[in-house]
Formats: C-alpha cells, structure tokens, sequence
C-alpha cells in the first residue's frame, strides 16, 4: 500500500487539512504543536480503527480525538494505491460513525470487518505488524532501546537484542512478562505441590504454612479447615446425641424410680412398722399356742401322773417275781450247762482210751527207728556210689564154649554160657568180677580203697539187716509204712487228750463226776433268757413311767411357777388374745404391700428404688455437667451451614487450582517458545541490520557481535567491542533506524508498502545523518517512507516531498 | 367449634450464623426474625386460632439465649388462642434439662405451648376443640420416629379436631440417605387416624400444590437460607371444617430470595438481558450467585467489572463467578493487535491453536497488564 494522500475534516486540534503523500520519501515538517502527531494518528485510525464503536470504545480510542472547542464526529479520508490500484477509504467516528471504502472499481464497502480485511490485503502484512512496525511513531523499538540503554546491568549479545527488539515489538517486555506470569505463578502456586496435589513438604492443614503462601493453598487450607469444622460439628453432633441419649435413660430411669417411690413411700413408712408389728403379733401368737397347749397339756400331765401312781406298784410286783423266776432258771440253767460238760467230757475220754488201745496192738516203729534205718541206708548209698564212680568196660571173646559167673559192681553173681566165637561185654560201674572154673578175674576201677569200701559196704549191709529183721520189717519201705501207722495212731491219742482237757478246763474228769452227782433241777422252769427278758421289758417300762411322772412333775411344777395355777393360766391367755387382736387392727390399718411381697422385701426393694434413683440422679448430673462442657466447646454453625460452606470452599479451591495450572502452562508455553526463539532466528534480521548499521556509520562498527556468550556490543572498525549501552546516543539512534528499516523489509519483503519514522536524526552527527538519509532514501525506493520531523535542515537532506506544517497544524503557505 | 383455622410453619431456624455471606451476615441473621413476626402478624390478620411451628423453629440446642427470648417475644404476639411450638432435630428436647426451651417456656406468655413430650395436649384449656398429639425430636439424628404412640393413643370423641404434629423425613420427598432423620411415611401418618398432619424438617412446601385431599402438610421454610433453597419463603393456612375438609392456603413470607444462575454469553446482548433482570425492583432483596460463560470482544468483555457492580449495587449480595468468561480472542484478533513473531503474538497464537481458552484469556490479561 501506498497513501497517497489524507483529508482530515477534523481530527482533534486539526480541520480541513489535506495532505498529499508520493511513493518515497515525504517528510512532514513542523514545529513542535503542528499537528504531526495528530497526521499520524488520523493515518493510523482511519486505517485500523473501525467506526461502529461501542460507547465506551469510542470514549477509550477516539474520544481524545473530538474537536476540542466541540463537536462530536471525527472523520477523516485517506486515498491510497495497492498495486496500482486506487481506493478511497473514509471514516467518521463519534454522532455520525461510518466507514466507506472505496475499491478502484468503485464498489463500496461500509462493513467495517470487510473493509479491514481489503486494508490488510493492500497493506499485506498483518494490523499489528503494520501498527507496530511501519507505523510506530513513539515506536515499540525506540522504546526497547530505550529499556536496554537504561538497563545497565544487562549486557546482552546482539543476538539477544535482536531477539529481544522482534519480541518486544507490541511494548511488551518478554521479562517484565516473565515477570508478571512468575508472580502471578507464586501468588497462586506458592507452597503448593502439583505432582502430591497437597501443599508443600506436607504441611497439611494440621502444620500449616502461617506466612507466604499462594491462593491455591490458602483455598486449599480454608477447604480442609471447613472440613475439619464439618467433622467436628458431626463428631459433636454425634456425641451430644450419645450424651443425651444417656440423659434420656438416666431421665427414664429416675422417672421409673421416682413413679415407685412416690407411689410406695407412704408403704415404705409403714412397712417397718408393719415388719415390727408383724413380729409382735407372731409373739402373740406363739405365746398363745404355748398357753393353749399348756392349758391343754397341764390336766392331762396330771391324769398321767396318776395314771402312773396305778400302774407303778403293779409293776414293781411283776418284777420282784420275775427277779426271783430268773435266779431259778439261771442256776438251772448252770447245772444243765454241767451236765452236757460232763457227757461230752466222757465221750472224749472213752476216744481216748480206744486210741490207746488200738497204739499198744499196732507194730512199733518209731521215728528214731525208721531214722536209724534211714543213716544205715543213706550210708550204703553213699558207698555204692563211691564204688560205682569208676566205669570198667570189658570185652571179652570166647575161643570156645565157656561157662562163667560174673558180678558187676554189687550186684549179684550171674551165670552165663558162652559159646565159642561169642563175644561179651560188660559196662560195670567200679567192678566186675568174672569167675571160671579154672580162673577168676576181678577188674575194679582202680579206686585204691575199693575193698575197704566193699567191707564197709558188706558190713553196712549187714547192719540194716539186722536192724530191719529187729525192727520185723523186710525193707526200708516196709518200715516206712509201719512207722506211718504208728505215727498216726500216736496223733490221734494227742488229739483225744486234747479234745478232753479242753472239755475239762482245770476239772478233773472225776471232779466234774462228783459235781454232776450233786444236781439238783426242778422241772418244767423257763429258760432263763426267757424270763430274763421279762424283767427287762417290766424294768424298763417301770423306768420309763417313772420318767414320764417325773416329767410330769417337772412340766407341772415350771407351770405353777410360771402360771400359778390353770386360772391365772387362763386369764393370761386371755390378755394373750386381746393383744393379738390389738396388733393385728393396728397392723391391717397400715398401707398395703405390693401384691406378692412380704415387708422385709418390699423395704429392700423400695430401699434399692431409692438408692437407684440416687444414682440415676447423680448419673444425670454427671451427665449434665458432661454435656454443659460438650456445649461450652461447640462450634459456631451447625453441621448444614458447614457442609455448605465446604461446598463453597471446594469450589473455590478448584477455581484457584484451575487458576494456577493456567499459569503453569502459560509458564510452560512461555519457557517452550523462549527456547525455540534463540537468537539463531534472527540471523538474517541481525545482517541487515549490520548492514545498515555499517553504512551509517561509514563502516565504524562493521560488525554485530555474534558470540551470545560475550558481552554485547558492536565491533569498532579498531576492533573494539562497544557493548551497547556504552554506545553513544547517536550510535543508538543508528541502531534504531537499522533496526527499523531491517524490520520493514523483514516484513515488506520486495513489496510495496510504507513505513513512518520519527525524527531518526536528532542526536545523529552532521555525516551520520547524511548517511541515514542516504540509507532511507535507498530503502524509500519502490516503497514509500513518510517521516515527521521539526527539522528542516533533515527534511532538506532527505529530499522527496516535503509537507510543511505551521504551528496551526496547516500548511505553510 | 366450626372450624379450626391453623398457621403452620417450620424451619425457621433462628440463630443461623450464615457466615458464608460476611457481607450480609447480620441482615439474613436479622431476616429470620422479621419473617417469625411477619408470620405471627399474618396469622394475626387472618384470624388463625393455632399458630403451629413444627420444629427447627431454633437453628441448634446451644442457640444464644437473647434469640431465645427474642422469638418468645414475638410469638407472645399472636392474638389467637394457642401458639404449639414442637421441638425438631435441630432444637430437640433434651428431657429432664435446663435447656433452651426452658428459657423459651419462661420467656414466653401463657398461651404459648412447648409440645415436649409423646403425649395428648387438650387445647380446651385455650378454649380451641382440639387435640395434638405431638412427635417431638429429643435427639439431631434418629433411625426411629415416635409416631407410634399415636395410634395407640386413645381418642376422644367429644373433641372436634385431632391434629398431630411431627418432625423428620417422609419417604418419596425427603433426602435421607442413612434414614437417620425420623424417617416416616404418609402412610404411617394417616394410618394414625388423626384429621390432619402438620410437619417441619423438609425445606421445600408438600404437596407443591396443596389440595382438599391431602391431610399431609410441609409447609417450607419461611426465609430461605442457602442457594440450595430456590424457592421463596413459605407459610400456610390450613381451614380445616368441621367435617374435616381442609383447605390450604399457601402464603408467601420470607424476606430475602436466593438464586442461582449460569447463564451462556455470546454477545454483549446477553450480558444486558440478565443485568436487566437483575436489577428489577424484584431483586432488590435477592441473593444471586451467578456464573457467566462464553466469548465477548475485548470492549464488552472489559465493561463486566461495571456490570458486577450495577449488580452489587441493586442485589442484597453477589457472588459472581466469571471465570469461564473470556475475551473472544482469535487468530484474527492476534493479527490485528500483536506483531506477526513478537512474543505476545507467538504465545496467544499458540494458546489459541491449542484451543486452550482460559489459559489464553490469562495470558492475554497478563500481556495487557505488561504492555507499555
């Protein structure tokens, strides 16, 4: 786009003014107050700014542009070419508002969305980049020039710079950005962990964080704190149901009691009285049954009395006479006992006498005799084993026929015939003997006192024989069997003498004969046991009646003492039964017991009751006392204004959690774009500004500093690095202009289009400036610069149109 | 006694602290109150011989002792023959205790009746031909309600008009999740016998649109006391006749109105509508929490905060949440105001790409903030 030219009707302090543009240079020239500024801004509003505005709008973004004697319309016209092409656009902002473009074949637009998009198609590089860019006239870039030369501290690398001038451009700074979204960051996000979604280290709302937190958990705490409020107003809810729950059955309890002890106390009271009278009538009561039984008891301990008096001499009688009957049967009985003593005692003795008898006729053998028999065989046996301990075998054989005798050991002889040829053996014990007519041969065992032996043998032999044939038995065994006999026949008579001096005791046989001679027994008596039993019975019946009477008496006596006599004992029952009487009207006048309970119940039951109520009462009062100190801590709000509360809270907390994640990831995206845009990116712009840069100042700083890592500055033809902020005010003005032509074409590329500068050679040096109006003039062709400046002597060196502005903002003549 | 004229009310629940609302805490504390005497004056005007509050008439059991007195003070006021004041779950009875109600009974004139216990009151002494038959709360929570003696309760024929009077949830209307709040049915109730019921615990009015059938009555809290209240404070008057027909009248109390709003913005014109709305005399006593969601263009977008405060000046009190509320920015808008790759430019273009809308209202508010 090229402007050819602008009409303002009137815009702010000026009116009626048209103003003719060329492509290239045009330099509006003035005085400070002529309306340059106001040319300006009618360009840029009449370009970007639409007439349909909101009031407010309106009063933000023109309102400072109505006349200032009056009026309430703004408008101005701008004509202008694209690519050849002529337009005409026309706005009035204020009472009147339109808009109207003009396109060259003379279709009009008053739609102000539509006409903004035929401006951006002329002007071919987006509003923004246009405003801030070609048409800045207290320029984005002058002011983060401004912002470096003031910054002192910051030594920046020209990359950076360049960086920082493209990023900068619409005024507004990527730190004091940075800034603001850090401190909008920590105002939410201080203390709070996203990753845990709690606040920092933990500290919960039980530990929290007193100072320098963020809204996140502030939210956060006055959440949890509204939650623990909750919680305990339900905790407290609970408990003073519980506790009044307690007070209700302590209540019920003590009602329950109190019902029966109200009910019963009247009872209570008279029930001791009741118990004590109830004592005292069964007093009465028994004292009545004795009197009754006494009265009863006394004639008839009496009549029993007399009765006995009768009875006893009979009885006395009887046993006189039993006595007498006993004494008779008991010495018959004794001389019956001696009698059968003295039969059985003959009888034994006539055993006796037979058993002795029957030992005289029996063959006699003694026990010393069969002894002596049994040495004499022991003694033969012995020797016969001696003789027999030696074995002989003898062989012999027979040439011819032979006759012999032979005795083995003891044995008898025996005689053999032996035919010839035939062989005999003998296996003797001790000794064998073989005797032929012609020989005799008698082989022993070798024993050196084998004949003594056989002497002593023979001679014991004979020795029993002599005793047997003495004693008239044939053998040993015979002598056994004899002694046995006698033996047993000599037991018997012990026995039979035993059996008798048992009978007789210390008797003789012939004593007790004389005592039996004596006895004399009636007949037909008792036996004694009969009779003895008799007296007992008549004796104890004698004793026990004499017991009765004295019990009698005894009974009797306490009763005269105790009554004096049946009259008196009369009249005491009497008084007895009226007093009873007494008692029980007395007793039936009290209040009633309970059905089913006696006195001495019914007092520990009512005793019980008010003890219980006692401790139902005291219960209550503790429990009272208990729930006056659950009061004294109860919250302010009930348990619903809580959970409204937390519902609030809970919405505020994720309102500010939403908040801070917004600002993390505007942080996020911020770091992401910050890295992407390294000064790398702007290496082109950066050469064109070298470039510039070189020419204005005749090649005295020829080059950027390029190393990020070094101090920024430019190279001095010296070599010198200049960093930036010790460049000089004029240096810095260069700076400015490079910048802003290399911006231009960045963006016009080979385009046309216009750009509008402000006064760039005011602390430029007489060649500098000649070298900038050279540098323009060069980027001014094919394209348009507009250039306002209160410098004339600028306007001459920059040659193309010049617009000469009085102080009234008009034209100079 | 031709007929039984009763005011009914419940859940009034003086001494709510309402200190989510700072602002306005001493007012809503205060309106509760005024709506109590409003209703007494009511009742008053139309000649009702029963005022009956069926419970929560107190916010807590340790409600301050001056609110006590206070509300005995204006029931003292009504000019029919008998006020029934029943405890409910918040201000149960606490039997055998020194406890509010007993400051109430002693504050209070003498035809003012505390219903305290299970038991048959005869309204003869007041010279009304009734009989209630009472189900005070004696705890805040309770799996059982005490309804049951009623049925069991002898009636006495020579009297007209048996009322009973409960407190807690009823099946079908009340939220009661762990049936800790007295749950009951309608059956139970009618199965009672009584002619009418008169309830409290349930905020909302029941039936919606009471009849001569229903013998069931919630009557709604007076003065709402949340934005979970939508309705309008309520009361009613039952006309009960002597063949026990009921007519309910509904009646409409309360001072103060809470509303909730979320409301869709496309253009400014809709911003205007609810701000139009809002600020009818209507509302001058009306809470309004209101959200605002949409796009406006920066202009419109910058006049909210004037709107939120034509709104604060007229409502009793504002919570305005617009937050979802962002300036319409586009690609176009960023082409218009930034220089194409300035910074500002290349990170609201790529918020705008990424469709991340809140985040890009807040960078673009922080960009505005920064910018010289």
């Amino acid at each position: 786009m090229i402007i050819n030219s602008i009409h303002i009707t009137v815009f702010a302090g000026l009116s009626g003014r048209d103003i003719k543009f060329e492509q290239g240079i045009n330099v509006v020239l003035g005085p400070n107050e002529a309306g340059k500024s106001t040319i300006f801004r009618a360009l840029e509003n009449t370009l970007f700014t639409p007439a349909d505005l909101t009031p407010s709008r309106f009063q933000r973004l023109m309102g400072h542009y109505l006349p200032i004697g009056g009026g309430d319309t703004i408008e101005a016209m701008i004509h202008f070419s694209h690519s050849g092409e002529n337009y005409e656009l026309k706005r009035s902002w204020g009472a009147t508002a339109s808009s109207k473009l003009t396109l060259p074949g003379g279709a009009v637009i008053t739609d102000d969305e539509k006409i903004q998009v035929e401006i951006e198609s002329c002007i071919q590089v987006p509003e923004g980049t246009c405003k801030n860019v070609m048409m800045t006239y207290q320029s984005g870039l002058t002011q983060t020039l401004d912002n470096l030369r003031e910054d002192t501290d910051t030594q920046q690398s020209f990359g950076d710079l360049m960086r920082t001038v493209v990023m900068e451009m619409d005024g507004v700074s990527v730190d004091a950005f940075k800034a603001a979204v850090e401190e909008q960051h920590k105002t939410y996000t201080k203390r709070w962990d996203f990753d845990a979604e709690y606040p920092e280290k933990n500290r919960g709302v039980n530990n929290q964080y007193k100072i320098d937190i963020g809204t996140i958990v502030k939210a956060f705490y006055t959440k949890e704190e509204l939650k623990k409020d909750l919680e305990d107003a339900e905790s407290f809810e609970r408990d003073m149901d519980k506790v009044n729950g307690h007070i209700r059955e302590a209540v019920k309890a003590l009602e329950k009691n109190d019902a029966f002890i109200k009910e019963h106390k009247k009872a209570r009271g008279d029930a001791e009285k009741r118990s004590r009278l109830g004592a005292e009538l069964n007093t009465f009561e028994l004292k009545i049954e004795k009197l009754k039984k006494v009265n009863k008891d006394w004639p008839v301990a009496e009549q029993k009395i007399k009765d006995i008096e009768i009875q006893l001499p009979k009885l006395e009688k009887k046993e006189i006479e039993f006595t007498k009957e006993r004494d008779i049967a008991q010495k018959a009985e004794d001389s019956r006992d001696l009698l059968s003593q003295y039969e059985r005692a003959k009888a034994k003795k006539e055993k006796l006498e037979a058993a002795e008898k029957k030992l005289k006729e029996t063959q006699k053998l003694t026990a010393d005799d069969l002894q002596t028999i049994r040495e004499i065989a022991a003694e033969i046996t012995r020797l016969k084993t001696s003789l027999s301990a030696g074995k002989l075998y003898v062989k012999l054989r027979a040439k011819k026929a032979l006759s012999l005798k032979s005795q083995e050991g003891f044995s008898d002889e025996s005689a053999q015939k032996v035919k010839k040829g035939k062989t005999l053996e003998w296996d003797a014990e001790g000794r064998l003997k073989l005797e032929h007519e012609d020989w005799t041969l008698e082989a022993s065992s070798g024993e050196d006192n084998y004949k003594d032996l056989m002497a002593q043998h023979e001679e014991v032999k004979q020795s029993l024989e002599k005793q047997l044939k003495k004693l008239k038995v044939d053998s040993m065994e015979q002598a056994e069997t004899v002694y046995e006999a006698y033996a047993r026949l000599r037991q018997d008579i012990e026995t039979a003498q035993d059996n008798l001096q048992a009978e007789l005791d210390e008797e003789t046989f012939s004593d007790l004969e004389k005592h039996v001679k004596k006895i004399d027994v009636p007949d037909k008596i008792r036996k004694a046991a009969a009779v003895v039993e008799d007296l007992m019975r008549t004796e104890n019946e004698i004793n026990e009646l004499k017991e009765d009477r004295d019990e009698y008496k005894e009974k009797i006596t306490g009763w005269i003492e105790e009554y004096t006599d049946a009259d008196d004992l009369l009249l005491a029952l009497a008084e007895l039964t009226g007093g009873k009487k007494k008692k029980t009207t007395e007793i039936e006048g009290l209040a009633p017991l309970p059905d089913g309970v006696d006195a001495d119940d019914f007092i520990e039951k009512y005793d019980l009751a008010e003890e219980d109520y006692d401790d139902a009462k005291d219960e209550k009062n503790r429990l009272i006392l208990e729930k006056s100190q659950l009061e004294a801590e109860a919250l302010e709000s009930s348990v619903e204004e809580y959970e409204k509360e937390l519902r609030e809270a809970k919405d505020a907390f994720a309102l500010e959690l939403k908040k801070g994640r917004n600002i993390a990831r505007i942080q996020d995206v911020m770091d992401d774009l910050l890295d992407e845009m390294d000064s790398g990116t702007y290496q082109s712009l950066q050469d064109d500004v070298a470039q510039y840069t070189a020419r204005m100042t005749d090649n005295r700083y020829a080059e950027i500093e390029m190393d990020e890592s070094l101090p920024a500055g430019l190279h001095r033809a010296d070599g010198e690095v200049i960093a930036y902020d010790r460049l000089s005010e004029g240096t810095q003005d260069v700076l400015s202009i490079a910048l802003k032509l290399a911006m231009a074409d960045k963006y016009l590329e080979d385009r046309e289009g216009f750009i509008i500068m402000d006064d760039p050679f005011v602390d430029l040096d007489p060649q500098r400036q000649e070298r900038a109006a050279a540098v323009i003039r060069d980027f001014a062709e094919g394209k348009q610069v507009i250039l306002f400046t209160c410098h004339p002597a600028h306007a001459k060196l920059l040659g193309g149109r010049t617009i000469e502005l009085n102080s009234t903002g008009k034209k100079a003549k | 006694m031709k007929n039984l004229r009763i005011f009914l009310t419940s859940d009034i629940h003086l001494g709510l602290k309402f200190s989510g609302y700072p602002e306005i805490q001493k007012e809503l504390a205060d309106a509760r109150f005024e709506t109590l005497e409003k209703c007494v004056l009511r009742a008053n005007d139309e000649k009702c011989h029963v005022f009956a509050v069926g419970g929560d008439m107190f916010d807590k059991v340790t409600v301050a002792k001056r609110d006590v007195i206070r509300a005995a003070h204006i029931l003292s006021e009504f000019e029919g023959n008998v006020v029934a004041v029943m405890p409910g779950n918040h201000d149960y009875i606490s039997l055998g205790q020194d406890d509010l109600w007993a400051v109430f009974r002693q504050a209070a004139g003498d035809h003012v009746l505390v219903l305290e216990q299970c038991k048959v009151y005869h309204l003869d002494h007041y010279d009304v031909d009734a009989d209630i038959y009472p189900a005070p709360c004696d705890a805040k929570h309770s799996s059982e309600n005490f309804i049951d003696w009623v049925e069991e309760a002898a009636k006495d024929e020579s009297v007209t008009f048996h009322v009973g009077m409960a407190h807690g949830s009823l099946e079908g209307l009340s939220p009661d999740f762990n049936r800790d709040y007295f749950p009951m049915t309608e059956s139970e109730l009618l199965h009672t016998g009584l002619d009418v019921w008169l309830m409290g615990h349930t905020h909302i009015p029941y039936p919606e649109k009471p009849d001569i059938r229903d013998r069931v009555f919630y009557p709604a809290t007076p003065e709402p006391d949340g934005f979970d209240c939508r309705h309008e404070g309520k009361a009613l008057i039952l006309d009960i006749d002597e063949n026990k027909k009921i007519t309910p009248l509904s009646i409409s109390t309360g001072k103060y109105r809470f509303h909730h709003d979320a409301v869709r913005i496309k253009d400014w014109s809709d911003v205007k509508k609810v701000q139009d709305s809002y600020t009818a005399e209507e509302h001058k006593k009306t809470l309004l929490k209101l959200k605002l969601f949409g796009r406006l263009p920066e202009e419109d977008y910058n006049k909210l905060p004037q709107f939120r405060e034509a709104l604060q000046k007229h409502l009793a009190y504002l919570q305005f949440d617009e937050t979802e509320m962002t300036v319409k920015i586009t690609a176009d808008v960023i082409e218009r105001e930034f220089t194409q790759g300035s910074f500002p430019y290349q990170l609201l273009s790529s918020l705008v790409s990424a469709n991340e809308t809140e985040t890009l209202q807040e960078a673009y508010d922080i960009i505005r903030k920064v910018r010289s």
